[in-house]
């Protein structure tokens, strides 16, 4: 079992690492440049492992990445990865939709700590946006769950699975709260229009603007294995999850690139723009899926 | 004296332990009037819960200047909420209630920073739930001849309808006031943040958990949920009742979450989350279905311990910097640190993070929910969890993290052991429940055996059942702790000495440099955002204080009315009395 936790683990990491150079080299040849390469984010990682950080906060400082990095390993081994082996499927069967959820903010709200303690404002300005976009964000994803949970009578992801291999995939008997979750999902994976807490284009903005060295490098570790475990999770629950790697592999590039074309082509929102816009079209498009689920299953 | 009162509240739950008898007696005052006390599993619960709680609050008032008559009001509450949770009959009930009101009167008014205003507000609204009490019990006596709740509940089936519905929604709204429900909410800000700091604890956590074990009372002991569904009827999978009901916990978990999160005292923030936290108990109270007793009794428990930790915790800072407000606070964290590890492990609680406890209550919510099919009550409730995290957050960073922002507050010291006892005692408690929250079906099956409701399947300690899914509290937190530790390690492994920050100025401030008088809390400007967003800023632009207002006044004009029928000569006051009897007369006379 610990065996097949590393290789889930080194496969999270090695995938997601990849799909972010991909994503990097995507975006600039949309932007008509060359880009990095594929592998360039996986070096920046090596090489900030290997520097020293430059200043310490003391030690709640210092525990808010590991937190983090605890909430998307955690994550990361609550989810099923394979629809048919036994592949971790004592652990995954110990999870459901609504602890996965929370252990979702879990993380992020434990670097939030940290970013506090570091004192500085613009990196509690970067918490305080992202804290405020969850509340929109939230609302479709949630009310997509729901609605799930409600049709297959059952807030286990395997029974979810199972569901979709008698009654059909959930992108076809569900297809609003799809489009609800999948619009939440470009949020959640920090792309526009929703990248503001993230503040990728500043310099002096952002919960990260404190870190360096190696919290720095455990921060984006995290953020690539998180990236897996999201995909992973709307692969289960709407693709009827994976049976071979093969599979795995495309299907959650194909949700990882339809992800970054949405987020590629438009601008940024203001917090409070995003969170009006995601509490309009995204909630009703939601709540038509989930009336359909309710009343005429 | 400390050690007497505390000895006193000792011996209550000494007693309960010992003789759980479920014992019945009664004193007759003559006429229909008696008093009778029944001890059901639903009363033990409750008295256990306050008991504790004050128990524990009296630990921490340890060392404190407090007098004589005040220890002595706070033991004459705790008995008369042991009154209320063993009556067995109405007249008992509400004897308790107003000993309750009375006494906890008298504490707030000995509060330095209590205005009459406030004062008034409270007596007011607690006065109105006692006549709202009181007009329920006597309609329902009117109608079944008997205070008493098992009379009265095996005579309910044969009241006319319209009745049965007044008497549900009299009673109903004598508990909401205490709850605190949004619109009768008005007392509460103002009690919760300006009562003594320690009593704030019992305010928010022990006194009104006595609205919500009315309303259990009621919906389940004395009405029954079958009554309750034949009465009203169902909808999705439940009964339209419980939907009712649920609708307002939800309205008012939702509105009051955001109110607390642009609240700058810290006190009001809690009590803004304190009325949010009680909606998640009353949107699942009426439901009637096992999981959703259990759900709301769970989060009974878990509020209790997490708003007595929290308002513990913000009462010795409070003494301790004599600084009340966000913008006042700031960079304690290090100056006391095992108040801040107690804060951050009730804010997880109070957020509903898996490992803590308040996760565990929380789930058994959602579950009772998707059980009758109430999706939009779920998505609701979900709402305003995600909302909750930013005062949550707000709350840990206005006090403990950032900077400090005065010279006198960077000089604090840590806060006496007698506050940091009962945090630990509680933080504890968070961490078991967090492990082994199957354990608590336990005492939840007795309750639905009284209820006459299904009980819930119980195997481990650690596994909670639902209807929907499981929930191994002790996995989740096992895996939590090892992968922690291992990253740690991983962490440390890696050697890479850091520079110590010299000083708190050593930030990346956009290339220049902060000073003392640079505004650095980030406190000033928590929650501003949420008026530029259209669905936050339509409710936190109302307020019901516009209606309590208008309604004042439009007593007041009321009262000059009949005012101007006195002024004047006695002749025209006689004409206006006599004329008043004859109508009564002609109507008697007419029928």
């Amino acid at each position: 079992m610990i065996f097949q936790i590393i290789l889930l683990i080194m496969l999270a990491y090695s995938v997601g690492f990849i799909y972010f150079g991909l994503y990097r080299n995507i975006t600039a040849r949309i932007q008509g440049r060359y880009g990095p390469t594929v592998y360039q984010s996986f070096y920046d990682s090596i090489k900030l492992f290997c520097k020293k950080e430059t200043l310490s906060y003391g030690w709640m400082f210092y525990l808010g990445p590991i937190i983090m990095a605890t909430g998307a390993v955690l994550t990361l081994i609550l989810v099923p990865v394979f629809s048919d082996s036994d592949f971790l499927r004592s652990i995954t069967s110990q999870g459901n939709l609504f602890v996965l959820l929370y252990l979702m903010v879990l993380g992020p709200l434990g670097n939030a700590l940290a970013v506090g303690t570091g004192g500085n404002p613009f990196g509690v300005m970067g918490v305080v946006r992202g804290l405020t976009r969850l509340i929109g964000l939230e609302l479709p994803f949630y009310i997509a769950i729901v609605g799930l949970i409600i049709a297959a009578n059952s807030s286990d992801i395997m029974n979810i699975i199972d569901i979709q291999k008698t009654n059909g995939l959930n992108i076809v008997n569900h297809p609003l709260l799809f489009i609800a979750s999948m619009i939440s999902m470009v949020g959640f994976f920090g792309e526009s229009p929703f990248d503001i807490p993230g503040a990728p284009q500043e310099v002096y903005s952002g919960p990260r603007t404190e870190f360096s060295g190696k919290f720095l490098a455990l921060l984006m570790s995290q953020g690539s294995l998180f990236a897996f475990a999201k995909l992973l999770l709307i692969v289960d629950l709407f693709l009827g999850g994976a049976d071979s790697l093969l599979m795995l592999v495309i299907k959650t590039f194909v949700i990882f690139v339809s992800v970054i074309f949405i987020g590629i082509v438009y601008g940024r929102y203001k917090v409070e723009q995003a969170v009006d816009f995601l509490m309009r079209l995204p909630t009703l498009i939601a709540i038509l899926g989930l009336a359909r689920v309710v009343w005429f299953a | 004296m400390n050690s007497l009162f505390l000895l006193l509240n000792l011996l209550p739950i000494i007693y309960l332990y010992k003789f759980n008898a479920y014992a019945h007696f009664s004193v007759p005052l003559g006429g229909d009037f008696t008093i009778s006390f029944t001890q059901t599993p639903l009363g033990t619960f409750f008295a256990y819960l306050s008991l504790i709680s004050m128990l524990l609050v009296v630990v921490a008032q340890r060392g404190k200047k407090f007098t004589f008559g005040y220890y002595l009001l706070q033991f004459l509450l705790s008995m008369a909420m042991l009154i209320i949770v063993f009556a067995s009959n109405f007249i008992t009930f509400f004897i308790g209630w107003e000993i309750m009101t009375w006494s906890s009167y008298f504490i707030i008014s000995k509060s330095e920073k209590i205005d009459t205003k406030s004062l008034q507000k409270y007596i007011l609204f607690s006065l109105s739930s006692a006549f709202f009490l009181l007009a329920g019990m006597v309609i329902a006596y009117s109608f079944a001849n008997s205070f008493d709740f098992k009379t009265l509940s095996d005579a309910f089936g044969s009241i006319p309808f319209g009745i049965k519905v007044s008497i549900i929604t009299l009673l109903s709204i004598a508990f909401f006031i205490k709850a605190g429900v949004i619109g009768l909410h008005y007392w509460v800000l103002d009690t919760y943040s300006r009562a003594p700091d320690l009593f704030s604890s019992i305010l928010s956590a022990v006194m009104s958990k006595m609205g919500i074990y009315g309303l259990l009372l009621l919906y389940g002991n004395i009405i029954g949920y079958h009554e309750l569904k034949s009465i009203y009827g169902t909808i999705l999978n439940g009964t339209t009742f419980g939907y009712i009901i649920a609708w307002v916990g939800v309205i008012t978990s939702i509105i009051a979450t955001f109110k607390a999160i642009t609240q700058d005292e810290v006190k009001r923030l809690l009590a803004y989350s304190s009325i949010a936290q009680l909606g998640y108990i009353i949107a699942v109270v009426g439901i009637g279905t096992n999981y959703a007793v259990a759900g709301a009794l769970y989060h009974t428990l878990l509020h209790t311990v997490i708003k007595l930790l929290l308002f513990i915790n913000v009462a010795a800072i409070i003494s301790q910097t004599g600084k009340s407000r966000f913008s006042e606070l700031g960079g304690l964290i290090y100056k006391t640190p095992i108040s801040f590890v107690m804060l951050l492990i009730g804010i997880i609680g109070l957020a509903g993070m898996p490992p803590l406890g308040g996760f565990a209550s929380k789930f058994m919510i959602y579950n009772a929910t998707i059980d009758v099919k109430f999706a939009l009550i779920l998505i609701g409730i979900l709402f305003s969890g995600a909302a909750s995290f930013l005062y949550c957050y707000k709350l840990v960073y206005g006090i403990y993290l950032g900077h400090p922002t005065s010279r006198e507050i960077e000089s604090t010291k840590e806060v006496s052991y007698s506050y940091l006892i009962p945090q630990i005692v509680l933080a504890l408690i968070l961490i078991l429940t967090g492990a082994f929250p199957g354990a608590f079906i336990k005492v939840v099956n007795p309750v639905l055996k009284e209820f006459s409701l299904k009980s819930i399947p119980y195997d481990k300690p650690s596994i909670m059942h639902s209807a929907v899914g499981d929930f191994n509290g002790l996995f989740i937190m096992s895996a939590f702790v090892v992968i922690f530790v291992l990253i740690l390690l991983l962490v440390l492994k890696i050697k890479s000495k850091a520079t110590n920050s010299l000083n708190r100025f050593d930030i990346s401030y956009c290339g220049e440099i902060p000073t003392v008088n640079t505004r650095l809390h980030y406190g000033y400007g928590f929650g501003t955002d949420l008026h530029r967003i259209n669905f936050a800023n339509q409710i936190l632009k109302r307020s019901s204080s516009g209606f309590y207002e208008s309604l004042s006044t439009q007593t007041k004009k009321l009262s000059e009315l009949f005012n101007r029928a006195y002024r004047g000569n006695i002749h025209n006051t006689m004409i206006v009395i006599l004329l008043f009897f004859s109508i009564l007369f002609f109507i008697g006379v007419s029928q």
